[in-house]
């Protein structure tokens, strides 16, 4: 592994019972580098998400997380590589019977934090970097979807993490909030110096925040790029992908600006 | 006669599957009884989540376990004091009502009505949070799932369960000599010392070694049917339904067998 390097896999194996998701895929990550993963639904785009914290294990094939190859790893031997490693779920799995502040203080309680004045000062300044100050006391049942991805996020950060896990961070959020995640996702890796993994079909959030574009189909990576030479990938499965996503947004916007009523004479 | 050949192999596969199921159901039980039994010598010890647990198994399930217990047992008065009077014998029905109430119905009924309030509660929380990723989300954190969501509920059904069939069995004791009293042939001072009298400490530990077996069962499995649901809300509903006829089942299947294996030992 590269010292650039802080995540690798390589020719990783995955199937679920008949399903094969990864035939053989391969894929670096650098250092303090924001990159999106694409790819169709069914893919497997969460499931590599998922490995980096071991909460899926792999057929065959090595998954090295900051020189460590985690590959057979038990639970135990699993807890100082997710001290390293934040995410931010998809719908951003909150603790439904906690408060946010009890949400925000959850793993910093998990590593021995227990004095109450450092936690709130802890969590009102994740709050005041998300956006959010002053709904420690809230329950998430009462956030928008948006505030709930953002509490997600000062979660994942509460203990700085060197590689930060967003899973289809913008997916059914409105335009404001999308543009809002994609700013926290920039603005943090200035911040904290963390390397980010996106997944995402948001395809302009994706040309937005990223430094590189991959793309996973058939099971393995198909392209990776830097961001302004992905778009003239000759692949065609990388080019049939991006034409779709274009016209879809192209539709989107159509539609949205087509009068739905007649126009008064 | 094709359509019967062609049944046969499908017939076949289709239990085999099911076999297979069962046994890997049962393996991953034990494993997670394994893994909840390595964890609770783990420090630290979360009390407070077992505190929690004990509120919320044993205090809410209070009002069903005791109307239960009350209504079960005045009519199984009924119909001792009905069957005994063709003998003679109606003041003896306080000696059957105690003995039955400490060995059989009062872990049973009590396991039952826990078992279908607490069990599917715990199966729908669990499935509700594995569906949403929060039990990812507990591992991600650096927290372990066992340890957190199903030690504390395995605990506190293990002490709660044995505390509200003691209270059922005494509850309906005393609702059984109320029924019983309004015949004015049998006392109720008399009822509850032939109940006492013949209710040795064997028949109440009986009843409690079944308790705690009951216990372990609804937890255990409620705990295993809500950690692995998949699927949505559908998932949650069928690990809800799961948990309630799986418990109930082995409920009644291990009480018989329980029995039967304490009257073999001479634990009469």
């Amino acid at each position: 592994m590269a010292e650039e390097e802080i995540v690798r896999f390589e020719h990783v194996r995955k199937a679920f019972g008949s399903q094969q998701v990864f035939v053989d895929l391969s894929l670096a990550i650098r250092h303090g580098e924001i990159i999106t993963l694409m790819g169709g639904s069914g893919c497997g785009k969460s499931v590599l998400l998922k490995m980096i914290l071991g909460l899926l294990s792999w057929d065959a094939g090595s998954v090295i997380v900051d020189g460590d190859d985690i590959s057979g790893w038990n639970e135990r031997a699993m807890l100082p590589v997710r001290r390293k490693v934040g995410m931010v779920f998809q719908n951003g799995a909150l603790f439904d019977s906690l408060t946010v502040f009890e949400n925000i203080a959850y793993p910093l309680r998990e590593r021995g934090n227990n004095d109450r004045h450092k936690l709130s000062e802890r969590v009102a300044e994740v709050l005041e970097m998300v956006g959010l100050p002053g709904i420690e006391h809230k329950m998430p049942a009462e956030l928008s979807g948006g505030m709930r991805k953002r509490v997600s996020l000062a979660r994942a950060v509460a203990e700085v993490p060197k590689v930060l896990l967003y899973d289809e961070p913008t997916t059914g959020l409105d335009p404001v909030n999308v543009r809002r995640i994609n700013e926290l996702i920039i603005s943090l890796r200035q911040k904290l110096q963390t390397t980010s993994i996106v997944v995402t079909h948001d395809l302009p959030s994706a040309y937005m925040v990223s430094d590189r574009l991959a793309m996973i189909a058939n099971g393995r990576i198909i392209a990776v790029d830097d961001t302004p030479r992905f778009r003239h990938n000759p692949d065609p499965i990388v080019q049939e992908f991006l034409t779709a996503m274009d016209t879809n947004i192209a539709t989107n916007i159509a539609t949205n600006i087509a009068p739905t009523q007649p126009l008064p004479a | 006669m094709t359509t019967a050949q062609e049944s046969r192999p499908r017939l076949s596969a289709v239990l085999r599957q099911r076999s297979e199921r069962a046994l890997t159901t049962l393996g991953e039980i034990g494993v997670l009884t394994g893994e909840a039994a390595r964890q609770l010598l783990r420090r630290p010890f979360g009390w407070a989540a077992l505190i929690e647990q004990i509120e919320s198994i044993g205090v809410r399930s209070m009002s069903v376990v005791v109307l239960t217990a009350v209504f079960s047992s005045m009519v199984i008065t009924i119909q001792f004091a009905f069957q005994l009077a063709r003998f003679g014998a109606k003041e003896w029905s306080g000696n059957a009502v105690g003995v039955t109430l400490a060995r059989e119905l009062g872990p049973v009924m009590t396991a039952l009505m826990v078992g279908g309030r607490v069990g599917a509660g715990i199966a729908a929380e669990l499935g509700s949070m594995s569906v949403t990723e929060q039990i990812d989300a507990v591992r991600a954190l650096g927290a372990d799932p066992v340890k957190k969501l199903v030690v504390p509920r395995l605990l506190a059904m293990l002490l709660v369960l044995p505390l509200m069939t003691s209270m059922a069995v005494v509850i309906g004791t005393v609702a059984g000599g109320g029924v019983a009293s309004l015949d004015p042939d049998v006392h109720f001072n008399y009822f509850i010392n032939a109940a006492l009298r013949s209710t040795t400490l064997s028949d109440f530990f009986s009843g409690m070694v079944k308790t705690l077996f009951f216990a372990f069962n609804i937890a255990i499995c409620a705990c295993h049917f809500g950690m692995t649901t998949r699927g949505g809300t559908v998932g949650v509903g069928r690990a809800t339904t799961q948990t309630v006829v799986v418990t109930s089942v082995v409920t009644l299947v291990s009480d018989f067998f329980l029995t039967k294996l304490f009257l073999a030992v001479g634990w009469e």
